[in-house]
């Protein structure tokens, strides 16, 4: 049977909040979580939804437009729930925001343009022709000519957000009105923070999701947390806030000294910001009014992707070639570690992207991107929960046949029996014994530094894996051995880069690896797991007769893989001992 | 009452011009709605509201502001105010 869908349809707001219910293993364990599109998207056009989808749906949330309802309603089940949220902008913060008419998509790096968010005092003095620190100097020092009262703009703003929540079932102009001068709610006036969009997903599961067993687990915080940057999955780009809208309605939360994260991962100061958004508009309607694109377009760069780091980063390189949309738009380069080429200057001047699987890359290379490449960094794969035993293995050499050696991963209980000459028929009765020796690393404590080193990861990488690892290793199998992920946990860290490189409208179909075999990555290896360790940790998959891959063709049993590591140790043991004779 | 009501409208789509940022050859009709004209969302309907208020020195009632199906209804909004004023 195929599992109930949950449908979420709107803007990008809609977006995010779907990707909060897919991201969350709760929610994802309830449903097939589905977005669908209100907008015509400036570069990736209108999404579909399969008819069997909309058959299936259980809930929709349906973001309120009267101008774009839902356009599959008739195709929904009579049982499906559909629950009403409003769009959650605010003219508050940016009361002249306007669409910048000097603004056009370049994607993928900018989708929306390099400046979408315009400000009517600025366009206005473009479009008089007055100089750009002109321009600057009137936008902040002349307010009193503004002629607006912010006053009677907080009693219309609070008319409108009550009229919109009039129309729908889950309400937040409430929130929005009591919570905006003392927490930044927006980052710009229709992108929230994860503030508020935590506010609004809890609503939206109190005016009704079906109530799930499951769902009494359910921790929305620790998703949106752990599984999002810390700006949240709308902080694209961070508007700076007039001084005396600031001054006017005492935002607590605003720092006058910070820098904006703009598109395109670039970030300013206050009159940086601006400045930039002056001489990009002021070119482009030069441009424009010559009849010429602007400078960037008629000098269009190569556009590179650099995915740079170990084999885990080849095969990201390998998947992102993969996917038509992305390879169509980039030269997609790995670089490994020993790779100067991959990473000389030219080819670091032409980057648009880089991918850099933590540390692989230095500081060095990052200093000689472009102002705005993307930058983004991955974190590298790695669980060692699952084998507390894991160790380089000292009788492993590589051989023809075996180009990583026989056993190219080790277990210190093993290889310290061989090195004391234990007979392998007593090493084996270990290996086999249900009970976990005394003298054995502390699971519980192994589990918190794993947790510790996972979680610090996320914090130090724009993509995070290390909640989701956790969240998930015991119902699914993530990895085949320490640093091989299986097809999974690629397709989210796949699924984490997409979504750094090309923001929120990335859909997640785009990381499907269905269509790969599920060994074919990197599955050659499988190191089996004590079956002690799989029950301390309750592992769901697990099983106990499973047959673990070893290299092209071999299939061993646990007691095989086992077996077969004493005996080569051994063996290469007494070989060595022969030789140094 | 028609010549009043023409007033009203002409002066209404000045503000309209100057809040939306519209061109000369772009019309604005009684029928015209927010769909038509680029720029006209909710949150610039803000705008809108407070430039008309100053044009005509009134204020518009919340429960209508967003209530209003099109530029003709605004206009007529305006007099309404007016002649209760």
């Amino acid at each position: 049977m195929l599992p109930k869908t949950l449908i979420v349809y709107g803007n990008c707001q809609a977006d995010a909040i779907s990707s909060i219910f897919g991201e969350d293993p709760v929610t994802a364990e309830c449903f097939r979580v589905l977005y669908l599109r209100s907008f015509d998207h400036p570069s990736d056009g209108w999404d579909e939804l399969r008819s069997e989808d909309v058959a299936n749906c259980a809930v929709l949330c349906e973001q309120h437009d009267d101008s774009r309802p839902f356009p599959y309603r008739d195709l929904l089940p009579v049982a499906c729930h559909t629950i009403k949220f409003p769009a959650i902008d605010c003219t508050l913060l940016w009361p002249f925001s306007c669409d910048n008419p000097y603004n056009e998509p370049e994607p993928p790096v900018f989708p929306f343009g390099r400046f979408p968010y315009g400000d009517r005092i600025i366009i206005d003095g473009i479009e008089k022709g007055k100089p750009p620190a002109e321009i600057l100097n009137y936008y902040r020092t002349g307010w009193e000519r503004f002629g607006m009262n912010l006053d009677r703009l907080l009693e219309i703003e609070s008319a409108r957000l009550a009229a919109r929540d009039a129309r729908c079932d889950v309400k937040i102009g409430d929130f929005v009105l009591e919570n905006f001068r003392r927490e930044r709610l927006f980052w710009s006036n229709n992108h929230p923070t994860s503030v508020l969009l935590r506010e609004l997903v809890h609503r939206l599961i109190a005016a009704g999701l079906p109530r799930e067993p499951l769902f009494a687990e359910l921790d929305l915080d620790a998703t949106i947390t752990y599984r999002f940057p810390p700006e949240g999955p709308l902080g694209v780009a961070s508007i700076p806030v007039h001084p005396k809208i600031v001054e006017h309605f005492r935002l607590a939360w605003y720092d006058a000294g910070a820098r904006h994260q703009s598109f395109g991962g670039v970030t300013f100061s206050e009159p940086e910001y601006f400045e930039a958004m002056i001489r990009e508009s002021i070119a482009f309607r030069e441009a424009k009014k010559s009849r010429k694109a602007p400078s960037r377009a008629a000098q269009p760069r190569e556009k590179t992707l650099i995915v740079s780091g170990d084999v885990q980063a080849e095969a990201l390189a390998g998947l992102l070639r993969g996917i038509p949309r992305v390879a169509a738009r980039f030269e997609i380069v790995y670089a490994g570690s020993a790779d100067k080429a991959a990473l000389s200057s030219k080819r670091l001047a032409a980057c648009t992207v880089l991918c850099e699987q933590q540390g692989s890359a230095g500081p060095a290379v990052a200093a000689k991107l472009p102002q705005d490449c993307l930058h983004v960094t991955f974190p590298a794969l790695q669980l060692d929960l699952l084998w507390p035993f894991n160790c380089v293995n000292p009788y492993n050499d590589p051989e023809p046949e075996f180009r990583f050696g026989r056993f190219p991963y080790g277990d210190s209980f093993v290889l310290n029996c061989v090195d004391r000459d234990v007979p392998p028929h007593d090493i084996m009765r270990h290996c086999l014994s249900a009970e976990w020796n005394a003298s054995w690393p502390d699971l519980d404590q192994l589990q918190q530094r794993e947790s510790t080193r996972l979680l610090a990861l996320d914090k130090a990488n724009t993509v995070k894996v290390g909640s989701y690892v956790l969240n998930h290793f015991r119902t699914e199998r993530l990895f085949w051995s320490v640093n091989n992920p299986t097809n999974r946990l690629l397709e989210e860290l796949l699924f984490g880069v997409l979504h750094a490189c090309f923001g929120s409208m990335i859909l997640r179909s785009s990381a499907d690896l269905g269509g790969i075999a599920a060994r074919e990555i990197f599955g050659t290896l499988g190191v089996p797991i004590h079956r002690t360790v799989a029950k301390h940790f309750g592992l769901t998959w697990y099983d106990p007769r499973e047959r673990y891959n070893y290299f092209d063709s071999a299939q061993l049993s646990y007691d095989q893989y086992f077996e077969q590591l004493i005996e080569t140790s051994y063996s290469r043991k007494r070989l060595r001992a022969q030789t140094a004779g | 009452m028609e010549a009043e009501r023409d007033e009203t409208f002409g002066r209404v789509t000045v503000v309209m011009r100057r809040t939306f940022r519209l061109p000369e050859n772009v019309e604005i009709e009684r029928g015209t709605t927010s769909a038509d004209v680029a720029g006209w969302d909710s949150l610039s309907h803000a705008l809108l509201i407070m430039g008309i208020e100053e044009e005509f020195g009134l204020t518009l009632p919340f429960d209508k502001m967003y209530d209003l199906a099109n530029v003709g209804e605004l206009a007529d909004l305006i007099r309404s105010l007016q002649g209760a004023g």
